[in-house]
């Protein structure tokens, strides 16, 4: 069964194909899908394609369902390993996951910034 | 730099001169704003002059200036007087060009700072948010954009000053109250460590105060309470406190004096309490039944109780758990008067309860017969929900000649096939050092639920006395830990966890 794709364009012009019904995690996306106000090309103007790459790849692994099933212990296991990255890129993430309106992502992500900074993890720069 | 000369006190107000002449420097009616702009500027562009020694140097030249301003030989007593005012001028202004200067700098590392930092302030607020409120007081020191980020009322919506108890005092928690304001949902105050004494405490009831004000604004928004070993601390003061919470639904308090005359005064106004805790000092007066009926009826939404150290007899307990109908979970460890004699009360609830913990730990009385009657209701079916049962004893329990029993003959087999849920822990120790209350069984329980029954009972041999390491009796093999992923033997866990406890001791 084929299902209906659509790209995303991100600041520096590259192109990323993903599932609609994946893209549709980012309620900016969804309302723009719904309103019917794209040509399966919806530009992500303040998101670098390195950013978007791992956005992505956060939806495609939470989009859940009868042919990509997940149990939640699994999928926490995996998101604590996504966060491994620098305080830079998490905090791009966030941006990303603010504008996009990603709110499982952005709670991960403040989550994991809070954490590092209550353990003496963080440095603010 | 920073003040006028302290010899030269200017005794007249800047800009009202009645002379004519240079020191009194008089304002020309056209010179306006953009004058003054330009002047200054024009003065701070000789930037790139040599700024002392040399002949061209601008040291030199405001040497000169003054020189020349103020001849060596004063004349009148005015003309002295208008020297005075013109110094006393110049430094103010070289003390206003030095602040500007100083905000110059602050503002711009703020702008870099908020260029350079990635998130918005309102993510950075969000995030503030999440941070215990020692890590959010760092933060908050680390540049202007971050103590404006921190000192959203957002940010202090969960207030824990548990952590940095030596280093807080009533006007800080005044001051972070102040500041949550009807964002203000939890608050902890004081020193978790039970080594604590309420003497070392810098906290006294009056840092609670704030949450009265405003007719207890800020207070009808709280939702948890925890108070560690506060110092002065008692139902009469504590009551005015709790009837501006409204809202409190999880109400903890360590180290409070003789509340039991007055539990139904301290819960009067606090109808939503779902957690009640309180662990008290000394030992309390006795419950009188109409103060019983009065705290029942203050809570009707009770789900767990815990009141530790308390003089609760079996008559009271039965009472107090007839009328909280949605109890889980009950801690009355340290009860000295408790027989047990009230488990025949809980069994009129039958497969209705709702009971899902029940811990006695320590309770010096605690009969060997009267738990083994509650373990065969279990049997029987009854109290379906219930998931962890703690009788540890340091004294061991008290048997049928009025002796005390280290061994005591539980029906833990039946227990194990039948009621695998439940957790069931009776430890059972010669030596009060070797309290059997490090154990973190409640967290073990949520944790590890295939833990199913953990049961050792030990008794001193004469030999072991000397060493302070028990090891397990002959019924520990029936009734230790059976943990399905375990591959040693029962008897060797026990024989572990007894050399840990001595490696402890060392």
């Amino acid at each position: 069964m084929s299902t209906k794709k659509i790209m995303l364009k991100s600041s520096d012009g590259k192109m990323f194909e993903i599932e609609e019904e994946t893209a549709r995690q980012c309620q900016t996306i969804a309302h723009m899908i719904e309103a019917e106000c794209t040509d399966n090309v919806i530009p992500v103007s303040n998101v670098t394609s390195e950013i978007l790459e791992m956005v992505i790849e956060y939806c495609n692994k939470h989009h859940v369902d009868a042919a990509n099933p997940c149990s939640d212990e699994d999928l926490k296991k995996w998101d604590k390993e996504f966060m491994e990255k620098d305080q830079y890129t998490i905090f791009h993430l966030m941006n990303a996951a603010y504008d996009l309106h990603i709110k499982s992502l952005l709670a991960l992500a403040y989550q994991t910034v809070a954490d590092m900074v209550n353990d003496n993890k963080w440095a603010f720069e | 730099m920073d003040a006028p000369n302290p010899k030269r006190p200017c005794l007249v107000p800047l800009g009202t001169s009645s002379i004519e002449n240079p020191c009194s420097l008089p304002i020309a009616p056209d010179f306006n704003q953009s004058n003054i702009d330009l002047t200054i500027s024009s003065f701070l562009s000789l930037s790139d002059l040599p700024l002392f020694s040399l002949p061209l140097s601008i040291g030199c030249s405001f040497d000169r200036v003054l020189d020349n301003v103020i001849p060596s030989i004063a004349g009148t007593s005015r003309d002295e007087f208008d020297q005075d005012r013109f110094l006393d001028r110049t430094l103010q202004l070289a003390s206003l060009l030095y602040k500007s200067t100083k905000r110059c700098i602050r503002k711009r590392a703020t702008l870099q700072n908020s260029t350079s930092w990635p998130l918005l302030p309102e993510l950075t607020i969000k995030v503030f948010s999440m941070l215990d409120t020692k890590s959010l007081m760092q933060a908050s020191a680390c540049c202007t954009m971050f103590n404006k980020c921190a000192m959203d009322r957002v940010c202090y919506s969960h207030i824990d000053l548990t952590t940095a108890a030596e280093d807080v005092d009533n006007g800080v928690v005044c001051v972070m109250i102040h500041r949550a304001g009807k964002e203000l949902r939890s608050l902890k105050l004081g020193s978790i460590s039970s080594s604590a004494e309420p003497t070392t405490s810098l906290l006294t009831r009056s840092c609670l105060t704030p949450l009265t004000f405003n007719h207890g604004f800020t207070g009808g928004h709280l939702r948890s309470l925890h108070l560690y070993h506060l110092r002065m601390i008692d139902c009469g003061s504590l009551s005015p406190v709790l009837s501006a919470c409204l809202n409190l639904t999880d109400l903890k308090i360590v180290g409070l004096d003789n509340p039991l005359e007055q539990l139904g005064l301290l819960t009067r106004n606090c109808r939503l309490i779902e957690h009640l805790f309180i662990e008290i000092y000394g030992a309390a007066g006795l419950i009188t039944d109409s103060s019983l009926l009065e705290f029942a009826a203050n809570c009707p939404n009770l789900s767990s109780i815990s009141l530790l150290g308390f003089l609760l007899n079996d008559a009271i307990l039965q009472k107090l758990i007839k009328g909280f109908r949605r109890l889980k979970h009950i801690n009355l460890s340290s009860s000295p008067e408790i027989s047990g004699c009230f488990f025949r009360g809980l069994e009129l609830c039958g497969k209705d309860s709702p009971l899902e913990t029940l811990i006695l730990r320590d309770c010096y009385i605690l009969k060997e017969s009267e738990v083994l009657l509650f373990l065969n209701s279990l049997l029987a079916g009854d109290f379906k929900y219930i998931r962890l049962i703690d009788v540890s004893n340091v004294d061991g329990l008290v048997c049928d000649g009025g002796n005390r029993t280290f061994e005591p003959r539980f029906p833990i087999e039946e227990l194990k096939k039948q009621r695998s849920n439940v957790t069931f822990v009776a430890i059972f120790e010669s030596q009060s050092s070797l309290s059997s209350s490090r154990f973190p069984l409640e967290e073990l329980n949520k944790e590890r639920p295939g833990l199913t029954f953990v049961a050792e009972f030990r008794s001193p041999s004469p030999s072991e006395s000397d060493v302070r390491s028990p090891s397990p009796s002959s019924s520990s093999d029936s009734s230790s830990s059976s943990d399905s992923s375990s591959s040693s033997s029962s008897g060797e866990s026990s024989d572990e966890s007894g050399t840990e406890e001595e490696e402890d001791e060392d």
